[in-house]
């Protein structure tokens, strides 16, 4: 094995820094000067937490499965999952303006509503704050044993790591997967406290996975072509490929399932969700979602060969990043801003720092190992993958 | 017809390594029989991709517009009925059994096309050098190129990947 160690390059960890600079600031500013910076927040916090989600998610179900063919990859999930740490801060932030975001966390409001007393139990300010740390400490606390498994194989060679990295990603995969469901009710759903829709966790990890595998598709395109990890084959891209494929498919079924049971159904205060973002301009939007979320990615992975080639991958791959985002902006501004949807400075500058607080996290944290797991026992079979 | 050569192989890497082997020495692999799908054999037999799934998505499509119109037709055409106040021509009704007309066109089409490709029939029987080919062994089958500049042997190649020549 000759892969270098990877350095992040000065000029554009200046650009990062810069791009973080930029999303920071646009936050201070917002905080004081205007309220539609805090579903801007939520939807940063949400956005980086998935992708340090689907990094650890990515790396459990390559252990779990027992699959040979992504070690050579794996460092990069690896290092994605550290993004989770901005989250988490991004997230207790969110905490500082409950009051602009949750309907049900003004008593005022609790108080006169009978269906709002019933959710009481679950939807009180003690309770939801305290779930903020116990989501993030699942993630952190049963992924770190995984990571540090991993890294002392480097030194060691002993396939016993990976034997207890198995038992620790199921354990993961189970209760993170547990716990993202219902961090999604509450961080997402509960913006409107009367509607509720039981497939809404498993449809907002549909869009998370999605955007993870778009984000760790571009990072190693990218990192290959400024000369690191030359173990990545277009086979290795082509089995991303298929992941996101497939789940670009899954994504679609799940809101449709969501939308056909509420519309037929037909109840008003489930319909209540899909009026506000289907009329005017949101209608537009909702359009534009379906379009990048599923039916321009789904065409271009369609062919084998741009499965396998880095350009039409590289399209397809952006534009689900930037569909997942405006699947966030859906399921969180309509709610919040009124009847038009707004993409102003504010947005923008937000969106900036995502990019760039998002990239030199997981750079910083790829630095810092060997870019490939040198001794894993399944390496050779994943640097000779065919497909 | 011209005699055709058989080698065994006890592995699937001994016969991909081979048939690259034979091929380079300009003589044609006609076809290999394996157990099971080895990867990379395709490529190095230099199979075209099939192009059953242009098939499977002709099919799909025609699912597609057969599901969907169908049911309109059905629906808002043939018998209206009133259904809970909606409108007769209700597309996301119609997307759940569009979705299976899809499925079952694409399905029972690809694989009926694949039978009538192949002249796949009731009772035909299997075509391979050896019935151990569906058990435990790799065969090849080649036939000597026309323009044959390689003066190595067939057996020589086959001898050198750990495989016999068989006799038929």
């Amino acid at each position: 094995m000759n892969e270098k160690n990877f350095i992040i390059d000065p000029s554009l960890f200046k650009k990062l820094t810069m791009a973080t600079a930029v999303g920071l600031i646009t936050i201070i500013i917002g905080v004081f000067a205007s309220e539609r910076i805090w579903p801007n927040i939520l939807l940063a916090a949400n956005y980086i937490t998935g992708i340090g989600f689907t990094g650890m998610l990515f790396v459990a179900i390559l252990y779990v499965s027992n699959a040979g063919w992504g070690v050579a990859i794996r460092r990069i999930p690896e290092a994605m999952f550290s993004a989770l740490s901005v989250g988490f801060i991004l997230m207790l932030l969110v905490l500082l303006g409950v009051h602009h975001l949750y309907e049900w966390s003004h008593p005022g409001v609790m108080v006169n509503d009978p269906i709002l007393q019933g959710k009481e139990p679950w939807l009180n300010l003690p309770s939801f704050i305290l779930r903020v740390p116990i989501y993030f400490g699942i993630w952190f606390l049963l992924g770190k044993p995984i990571l540090n498994h991993s890294r002392k194989q480097d030194e060691s060679g002993d396939p016993e790591h990976k034997q207890k990295s198995i038992r620790w990603s199921a354990a993961w995969l189970y209760i993170g997967g547990i716990a993202f469901i219902i961090s999604s009710f509450d961080w997402i759903m509960s913006i409107e406290p009367h509607w509720y829709s039981t497939i809404f966790g498993l449809y907002n990890f549909s869009g998370v996975f999605n955007s993870g595998l778009a984000f760790m598709i571009i990072l190693l395109i990218y990192l290959r072509r400024i000369g690191y990890i030359k173990v990545l084959k277009n086979d290795h891209l082509y089995e991303l490929a298929r992941y996101l494929f497939a789940f670009t498919t899954f994504w679609v079924y799940i809101w449709f399932s969501q939308h056909m049971l509420i519309w037929y159904a037909n109840i008003p205060e489930e319909t209540g969700y899909y009026l506000k973002r289907h009329a005017g301009a949101f209608g537009v939007l909702t359009v534009i979602n379906i379009l990048m979320n599923w039916l321009i990615p789904f065409t271009i992975l369609l062919f084998r060969k741009s499965k396998r080639t880095e350009k039409p991958l590289l399209i397809a791959s952006s534009i689900v990043l930037i569909g997942h985002w405006t699947d966030l902006y859906l399921m969180i501004f309509p709610p919040l801003i009124g009847e038009t949807p707004i993409f102003g400075l504010l947005e923008i500058g937000v969106v900036i720092g995502i990019m760039g607080v998002t990239l030199w996290v997981v750079l910083r944290s790829l630095s810092k190992w060997n870019l490939v797991p040198i001794k894993d026992p399944y390496l050779e079979e994943s640097i000779h993958l065919h497909t | 017809m011209e005699k055709l050569l058989i080698a065994e192989f006890q592995n699937e890497y001994d016969l991909v390594d081979s048939v690259k082997a034979v091929r380079a020495a300009d003589i044609d692999v006609i076809d290999a029989y394996t157990p099971y799908a080895v990867h990379g054999l395709d490529k190095a037999m230099d199979l075209k991709p099939s192009r059953l799934t242009q098939i499977c998505f002709t099919f799909a499509f025609i699912g597609l517009l057969v599901g969907v119109l169908g049911q309109y037709w059905v629906s808002a055409v043939n018998w209206p009925i009133n259904i809970g106040g909606r409108p007769w021509n209700s597309l996301p009704a119609f997307m759940p059994v569009a979705f299976e007309v899809i499925i079952l066109f694409a399905g029972l089409g690809t694989v009926f096309s694949f039978f009538a490709w192949r002249r796949v029939k009731h009772g035909k029987p299997g075509l391979q050098p050896s019935l151990r080919a569906t058990n435990d062994r790799f065969y090849i089958v080649m036939k000597q190129g026309q323009h044959r500049k390689s003066a190595t042997s067939v057996t020589e190649i086959v001898t050198a990947h750990h495989g016999k020549m068989v006799e038929n």
